[in-house]
């Protein structure tokens, strides 16, 4: 492992995934690289979390489409939540999205399903290194 | 009666008078020297008749008449001849003149007999000219109706449009009202326009209620058609209806029908047929006194409806050509969605192995809890793909018409069992128990896949739908019918989406739990309805579901028929 991802990172990456195969995977593969993780099955379970430890929280990896809040929902009630001190947000989605920048502001990048390990922690080690937040957008093939 | 007397010849005028003075009914004469006086007495008051000299001061012979016929169409013209002179007499009336007098032979009964005969003569070519020139009206009309309706729906997609525009163009031109009606898929007959013309109907030219229509004669082939769609909704003076009067049926259906009655004088119903289907009922009616039905109107008729019938048939067409694109559109989205997350999974757990081997430390990866949790999830998602991918193939064929069985001799039974052992470790994954209670046998001939197809949708929905709790298959026999009913106890399912979940592409919940694309139940019903069963749901919200199929043991006569969706 790298110096620089693991032990260095600045905080946690949330993952908000309601399949629950997919998301304890994921967090299974980011805990393994180093990243310190918290888990939501839904984007009423993810304000919670981002209400509670806001400045713990570097990324926010968020599904889309989710029963009761939705990924959509989550980014507007988040936004209301912490308007200055959004973290960064990187979607996960199953519809492929030509421009991420349309999609509104403060969104990191995207991750298209299914997607691979080298694109899941290029997405992750870009949004929570040390750069600013306003940094280019990346994206998963 | 007023009559014209036009004479240059002093003495022959005076003849003329005295003559006209011994009619049997009073006339009134006016006497004029010159063709020119003549026409402009025509012009300023009414004349039955003119007796005409032709050798006048402004013109001779032939001309006079002509002048007369030209400038005073009107009036019965009676030409005084010369003693000898009938071809002059003869020439004038083939000109436009009703008769002739020989001025040698003054009778004053004769002069009365050809001043009547002519008048009347006269009246009855006017009123054939007037009827001629009516006639040609109409006709020109009925053209500018069929034409405008062939321009109008070339380009028309939609079938309330179509309906719309032909009702527009009939009134008042073809009719004074006129309603259409069309047969829906279920057989009713449904008013889709109705136009009244100026004056008519309570609620001006375009009527919504359907306050007029007709029902057909006794006998008439389309009388089932419009009774049932019209139904009760009609107002009373049209359910009042005197007999019809008049009844006029072409060979075998579709046909005509014509009935005439008060208020309603007559009626015309066109049945609309496109491709030999009868896709509706175009009602022409005559409200004002003048309007009669003939066969020109009935010609007229039959060509706007045969106009109608085809844009309705195309557009019916091509709504169903908008609605499939859609519907494939919307299935290509989902498919696609359902299908990425899953395999994200199975991605990413193969993946992990893979590189868990290469790093050589597969052994220390794969061993343990952790180890057998990634086992667990790749196979619980491949699982899942293969159902979804099932799903997705059976659905286009079962789509497809027709929808054909293999029947074979089958145990219910053992078909539940071997499912149920199928799917008892998957359902132990999900924390679900399942368990099976059976007869010894249930044997029909069935489709051996497409049963495994039901089974194997209604168990993996339980799992799916009701994690965590007891499923329980169960089968028995009702009369000829096997029944088998798979009970879990999950969330349970609204009442206002019990209806609905058979249907394609739909779910009862929110379309992210659990996830599947909305074809399990579609592909279920399908199936048990091309055996001849039914499918039923009871479900209490928060208690669980129970799905029962009913299976009829023997297979119906025509087995080796497909079977279609039995009507309501």
């Amino acid at each position: 492992m790298d110096a620089n991802t693991t032990g260095s990172i600045a905080g946690h990456v949330l993952v908000v995934e309601d399949e629950d195969d997919l998301r304890e995977l994921i967090v299974e593969l980011l805990e393994r690289e180093g990243f310190a993780v918290f888990a939501a099955e839904n984007g009423r379970r993810a304000l919670a979390r981002l209400e509670s430890d806001a400045s713990r929280i570097a990324l926010v990896l968020l599904d889309m489409s989710m029963p009761d809040v939705d990924g959509w929902e989550f980014l507007e009630l988040a936004k209301g939540l912490a308007p200055d001190a959004l973290p960064k947000v990187v979607l996960m989605t199953a519809h492929a999205y030509r421009d991420v920048e349309s999609l509104g502001a403060g969104l990191h990048g995207y991750l298209k399903k299914p997607f691979d390990v080298p694109a899941l922690l290029e997405v992750v080690r870009g949004a929570t290194a040390a750069t600013p937040r306003s940094g280019a957008l990346q994206h998963g093939d | 009666m007023r009559v014209l007397l036009v004479e240059d010849s002093p003495s022959d005028a005076r003849i003329v008078k005295r003559l006209l003075g011994m009619l049997s009914f009073p006339a009134e004469v006016v006497h004029v020297e010159r063709v020119s006086a003549a026409i402009a007495e025509c012009k300023a008051a009414q004349f039955e008749a003119a007796f005409l000299d032709l050798a006048l001061p402004d013109a001779w012979g032939i001309e006079v008449v002509e002048a007369m016929v030209r400038e005073a169409p009107a009036v019965a013209l009676i030409v005084l001849t010369g003693s000898d002179d009938d071809a002059l007499g003869i020439q004038s009336v083939k000109a436009g003149a009703q008769d002739f007098v020989r001025k040698d032979g003054w009778d004053p009964r004769l002069l009365e007999r050809v001043l009547r005969y002519a008048v009347e003569r006269q009246r009855l070519l006017a009123a054939y000219r007037r009827a001629e020139t009516e006639r040609a009206r109409l006709a020109a009309e009925a053209d500018d109706v069929l034409r405008e309706a062939e321009a109008l729906l070339s380009s028309i997609t939609n079938v309330e449009r179509c309906v719309y525009i032909v009702a527009q163009l009939a009134v008042p031109r073809l009719a004074d009202a006129c309603a259409v009606h069309l047969l829906d898929k279920d057989g009713s007959l449904r008013l889709a326009a109705m136009t009244f013309a100026n004056g008519h109907g309570a609620n001006g030219r375009d009527a919504s209620e359907p306050a007029l229509g007709g029902i057909a004669p006794e006998g008439s082939p389309i009388r089932g058609l419009v009774a049932r769609g019209l139904g009760m909704t009609e107002p009373q003076w049209l359910l009042r209806r005197a007999p019809e009067v008049g009844t006029s049926e072409a060979e075998g259906p579709p046909s005509w029908t014509v009935t005439t009655t008060e208020p309603v004088r007559a009626e015309l119903h066109v049945p609309l047929v496109a491709r030999s289907e009868v896709v509706g009922v175009l009602t022409l009616t005559a409200l004002a006194p003048s309007r009669t039905f003939g066969e020109r109107e009935q010609r007229t008729a039959s060509r706007l409806a045969t106009l109608a019938a085809l844009a309705v048939h195309s557009a019916d067409l091509y709504g169903a050509a908008q609605a499939a694109v859609r519907t494939r559109d919307e299935f290509l989205a989902t498919a696609s969605h359902e299908l990425r997350t899953p395999l994200a999974v199975v991605a990413l757990s193969v993946e992990g192995m893979y590189r868990a081997a290469h790093r050589g430390d597969a052994a220390q990866r794969l061993a343990g809890e952790s180890g057998k949790r990634t086992f667990e999830r790749a196979f619980r998602q491949t699982r899942r793909l293969v159902e979804l991918v099932n799903n997705m193939l059976d659905a286009s064929r079962i789509a497809a018409k027709p929808y054909t069985l293999e029947r074979e001799n089958l145990d219910l039974c053992d078909a539940a069992r071997e499912i149920v052992d199928r799917y008892r470790e998957h359902a132990a994954l999900a924390g679900s128990e399942l368990s099976i209670s059976a007869q010894a046998a249930l044997v029909g001939s069935w489709d051996r896949l497409a049963i495994d197809r039901v089974l194997t949708n209604l168990v993996s929905n339980a799992i799916k739908y009701a994690p965590g709790k007891p499923i329980e298959v169960s089968l028995g026999r009702s009369d000829a019918r096997a029944v088998v009913a798979v009970r879990d106890h999950g969330q349970g399912i609204a009442r206002e989406s019990q209806e609905r979940i058979f249907q394609a592409y739909e779910r009862a919940n929110a379309p992210h739990r659990g996830g599947g694309i909305g074809l399990g139940l579609f592909i279920v019903a399908r199936i048990v309805e091309a055996h001849g069963g039914s499918i039923r749901v009871d479900s209490v919200l928060g208690e669980g579901s129970k799905f029962t199929v009913e299976l009829p043991l023997l297979p119906p006569r025509s087995a080796t028929a497909p079977e279609s969706r039995p009507s309501a």
